[in-house]
């Protein structure tokens, strides 16, 4: 388990991070979103102990990060910008990778890079930049370690490229329990990978929810009723998030059980009620209009 | 605990990385050392004496080319090794890897070490190699080889410290650069600057010779311990191993700093130009202050009118271009030049503050004089007094009279002193209207001429105080035409004085192998036995111990120079005419006096005034044309020579001592003196002593008429 407490951090005048807590379980994907200057990298370094907080404190399996190595050995980092040395092959990367990681499995990477086309033996610099995101990803699964940080790491990929990468999370997952953290700005990229998802927004946490738990509390429903009053019938002891009307047709997101929301609904007798799967989208934004955040300007 | 496989590992690692680094070292001392010494033997002919001594210089002189490699290869090895500081990629990449900082720091330092004393330890051996065959002395090649390499080491040590340093102060390579060069230089550029502003503003400012501690700048104690390196294998004397143990503390000291910075060094510091946000400041001020009073100094020293107002428009103009160039540098920005204004402020204030001190010397510099209470003796050198004396000792070292009197003397008639110094002027360099005069003769002594008269005005006074305190202050006093020369033959004729300004007084005479005597014409040894010469000897020291300035007046017997066992050189002692008992020794053992000689040899004298009759045309007093030939001259041959030689001396002579023996400045004698050992014509350079150019001579050339014209 990753814990942050209360972390803060300045660069300048600018306070990057405020007071920023979040609990990352081991054996999920964990998500951070946020815009571009929201403090998702600044984060990550932290976690990853590149970056030390100004104050608070993360620890990771109980052991504070900052040069330690206990902590560190459990954890692989992949920046937004990859850095691998001038002239070096993605086998010379590997053999350094094992260097400080011995749990590094150079026969998984030789496979892996079979797997996805890459030739190990050419020189990086001459790689894509969708090509050394991809060998960025397969050296930090192949380090073994307990978690897995990418900053922006599925931006460069292609969907097929993308839905690889994801497979391969699953198999680590629950063949050795890795834990993902994943930072991004893209909530649709996120979505059908994160089980665990944190909204950052100019240094602090607004949510950290179970995405699951987020979905089963939160419907979004179609309906159109026989008379006119009768939506207030059936929406009166709704916790509405949001309200729209075409013509006679509504559609609401409320927040509640599946059953306990159509049930209110159908007790109003509707020509017609159908519920309609959210997006993480659609979450967010019902979630932080809630807190008075214009989410579309924070996030799309 | 750090794994040892995992530290060779990141080693082998990293030198993969800068393999460049190693193959530039490599490449650099394989052609400074085994190439060159092979070309050495190639061109140095057939003779196996010849071969082994280039060899054995060259081994010196390679230390000379090696210093430049150490210098570069230190600034590359250093900031190539700790780049990766200034580089977000990097950072991330460095500081995420389960690698403690500590090691990282460990590996990266020793990396750059051994990409130096590898390579140059390999080329050695080759050169060894190639050379050791052709050396007629291995073991001294080997082992001065080894001692110049130990001492490159250990500088390289610092140095390469002293870049690594720069790069944890810095964030982006133009800062690590400039940052290099401050910490190399900073030291002696602040000494520099003092040392100017003393210079320009003290009358009686003087320091000892050294008035830059170089070794505040560990490139340029490099150069001079690598010198006096070469001088001590050369000679077998003089300690620069204390020097090396000293480097080695101080690298020390430098390296816990370093690591202690490296360790608090925030990653995010990379692509900043400073990577301590609160150093900032203090860095500022460090360096603005020091710029902005050189700034200063360099418009005030640019005119000698209206210096004040030069003066205050270099302070301001320097204050804002450097706060500009800083401000820039360190923000990487260039708007940035019109923040920071607190720390603008503040050099500001300290620079305006120090010229303050210096313009209007608070600290009462000029004025200053010991109380008796405080004094416990001093050492005086006159500037136009025994310029003649010198001593190269044991060890090589040439000593000048300053440096004699400095070191020698212990004079104590405090009154005496006061006297002579309250009758010299504290006008010095300022002159009487308290303006500056030009920068040139600030810097380097007013001349005043002089048609007639010897040279009091011109003479400066250095005074070394030793204080009861162990204090030493130095300062120095310019005569003036109030200053008495009576006052100054007291201080003169005191034994204190002359003991420790002139070597020969304290020389034990069982040292004295030999005595040579030169006539103004011809260098002579006086024929005498071991007796007769240590009779002789100490004949002259008695006699040159009750000397005055009054008989240092009249012109020279000659000179005469005792050789000793232990120095290379020693300095020729003027015989003049008050010390008839050497006189009476030397002539007894067969030499002759200037004039004698002159009457022996001298066939012909021309006597003309070509300076004066030019300084003339160009005062538009006279036209070329006035007398036949460019200017007047007078030939004085057989009856008349013989009349004139007793009132003229050898140029030379004029020199050493122009407080109380200078010439006639506007009159040129050409003596013709017959021929030498060689069968060439001896043509001597003389002049007459001031305001002593017999009657006939004057009217001969007119002479008082050109005066009068132009006066």
């Amino acid at each position: 388990m990753i814990e942050v407490k209360q972390i803060s951090k300045k660069f300048d005048d600018i306070q990057a991070l405020n007071q920023v807590s979040v609990t990352i379980q081991e054996g999920s994907v964990f998500g951070l979103v946020g815009t571009n200057g929201a403090g998702k990298s600044t984060l990550m370094r932290i976690i990853s102990g590149v970056l030390k907080a100004d104050g608070g404190a993360v620890e990771i399996d109980g052991n504070p990060v900052f040069e330690n190595l206990k902590a560190k050995e459990l954890i692989f980092y992949i920046s937004d910008e990859c850095y691998f040395f001038p002239s070096a092959t993605p086998r010379d990367m590997a053999q350094y990778y094992r260097s400080v990681y011995p749990q590094f499995d150079m026969e998984r990477f030789a496979k892996l890079m079979k797997q996805f086309g890459l030739d190990e033996k050419r020189k990086i610099k001459t790689f894509s930049k969708g090509m050394k995101k991809q060998l960025s990803i397969l050296l930090g699964i192949c380090a073994n370690t307990k978690y897995l940080f990418c900053d922006e790491t599925f931006d460069g990929l292609d969907p097929v490229m993308r839905q690889a990468v994801k497979s391969l999370f699953a198999q680590e997952m629950t063949q050795r329990g890795m834990t993902p953290v994943i930072a991004s700005h893209n909530l649709r990229e996120l979505e059908d990978i994160c089980e665990y998802v944190g909204l950052l927004h100019r240094g602090g946490i607004l949510l950290a929810k179970d995405l699951e738990e987020m979905k089963f509390h939160i419907h979004k429903i179609q309906c159109v009723f026989r008379n006119e009053g009768d939506e207030e019938k059936a929406f009166s002891e709704m916790e509405i998030l949001q309200k729209e009307k075409r013509g006679s047709l509504y559609t609401i997101t409320a927040r509640g059980t599946r059953e306990s929301i159509l049930e209110q609904v159908q007790s109003a007798d509707p020509l017609f009620a159908e519920v309609l799967p959210l997006s993480l989208e659609e979450i967010f934004i019902s979630e932080t209009e809630v807190a008075g955040y214009d989410v579309k300007k924070l996030i799309f | 605990m750090m794994s040892k496989n995992l530290f060779f590992k990141l080693i082998r690692e990293d030198c993969k990385q800068r393999l460049w680094c190693f193959v530039l070292a490599m490449v650099v001392f394989f052609f400074t050392l085994p190439v060159a010494g092979a070309l050495i033997i190639s061109a140095s002919g057939s003779s196996a004496e010849a071969i082994s001594q280039s060899v054995m210089s060259y081994v010196s002189v390679s230390g000379g080319f090696i210093v430049i490699v150490t210098i570069t290869g230190a600034l590359i090895c250093g900031v190539s090794g700790f780049a990766y500081l200034q580089s977000r990629k990097k950072v991330d990449f460095y500081h995420s890897i389960p690698v403690k900082r500590e090691t990282l720091f460990a590996v990266f330092y020793l990396d750059g070490i051994l990409m130096y004393l590898v390579p140059y330890l390999i080329s050695l051996l080759l050169f060894f190699l190639v050379t050791v065959g052709y050396s007629q002395n291995k073991g001294l090649m080997i082992s001065q080889a080894f001692s110049y390499m130990g001492m490159n080491l250990a500088y390289y040590l610092l140095i390469y410290t002293v870049a690594v340093l720069a790069v944890m102060l810095t964030g982006n390579l133009l800062s690590s650069l400039l940052g290099f060069a401050v910490l190399s230089f900073y030291g002696v550029a602040v000494q520099i600057v003092n040392w100017m502003y003393h210079r320009y503003f003290y009358d009686t400012f003087w320091s000892d010779k050294s008035v830059t501690h170089y070794h505040a700048s560990p490139i340029f104690s490099y150069i001079i311990s690598i010198g006096e390196l070469s001088e001590k294998l050369d000679t077998g004397v003089g300690d620069v191993w204390m020097r090396v143990a000293w480097v080695l503390l101080i690298w020390v000291i430098l390296l816990a700093a370093t690591l202690m910075l490296y360790r608090k060094r925030p990653s995010e510091s990379a692509e900043k130009a400073v990577a301590f946000a609160k150093s900032k400041p203090v860095i500022y001020v460090l360096i603005s202050v020091p710029a902005v009073l050189t700034g200063t100094m360099f418009f005030t020293m640019l005119t000698s009118g209206f210096v004040t107002v030069w003066m205050l428009f270099g302070l301001i103009c320097s204050w804002l271009i450097v706060h500009g160039i800083l401000q820039i540098v360190m923000e990487s920005e260039f708007k940035a030049i019109f923040r920071g204004k607190i720390h603008m402020g503040v050099t500001g204030v300290i620079c305006a503050a120090v010229l303050a001190v210096f313009f209007f010397d608070l600290t009462g510099y000029d004025s200053y004089r010991p109380s008796e209470d405080q004094f416990y003796s001093a050492s005086i050198a006159f500037s136009s007094l025994n310029d003649n004396v010198y001593e190269v000792d044991g060890q090589g070292a040439y000593h000048d009279k300053i440096d004699i009197a400095m070191e020698r003397m212990a004079y104590t008639d405090y009154q005496t002193m006061m006297d002579m110094l309250a009758e010299a002027g504290q006008t010095g360099a300022r002159g009487n209207t308290g303006e500056t005069v030009s920068a040139a003769a600030s810097m380097y002594g007013v001349y005043t001429g002089g048609a007639g008269e010897n040279s009091l005005a011109d003479t400066m006074v250095y005074v070394k105080y030793n204080l009861k305190n162990n204090k030493t202050v130095y300062r120095c006093y310019q005569l003036t035409e109030d200053s008495s020369l009576d006052t100054i033959n007291r201080v003169f004729s005191a034994e204190e004085f002359k003991e420790g300004s002139y070597p020969i007084l304290t020389t034990n005479e069982e040292e004295i192998l030999s005595a040579w005597f030169y006539n103004g014409i011809e260098t002579l040894q006086p024929q005498l036995d071991h007796t007769g010469l240590l009779r002789l000897f100490r004949t002259f020291q008695e006699e040159y111990r009750n000397l005055t300035l009054y008989d240092m007046e009249e012109i020279p017997y000659g000179t005469l120079e005792f050789f000793r066992s232990e120095t290379i050189g020693e300095a020729a002692y003027y015989v003049y005419p008050a010390m008839t008992e050497t006189i009476r020794l030397l002539e007894e053992a067969g030499m002759q006096g200037w004039t004698a000689a002159g009457m022996d040899t001298a066939t012909e004298a021309v006597v003309d005034i070509p300076d004066l009759y030019y300084e003339l045309e160009n005062q538009d007093e006279i036209e070329l044309g006035e007398t036949e030939g460019a200017y007047p001259e007078v030939r004085y041959s057989g009856e008349q020579l013989a009349a004139i030689l007793p009132y003229i001396a050898e140029n030379g002579w004029f020199w050493d001592n122009r407080m109380v023996f200078s010439q006639e400045y506007w009159m040129r004698v050409t003596l013709y003196a017959g021929e030498d050992e060689y069968g060439s014509e001896r043509v001597l350079s003389c002049s007459f002593p001031a305001g002593r150019v017999p009657d006939f001579v004057r009217e001969d050339l007119d002479y008082d008429r050109y005066l009068e014209m132009l006066n």
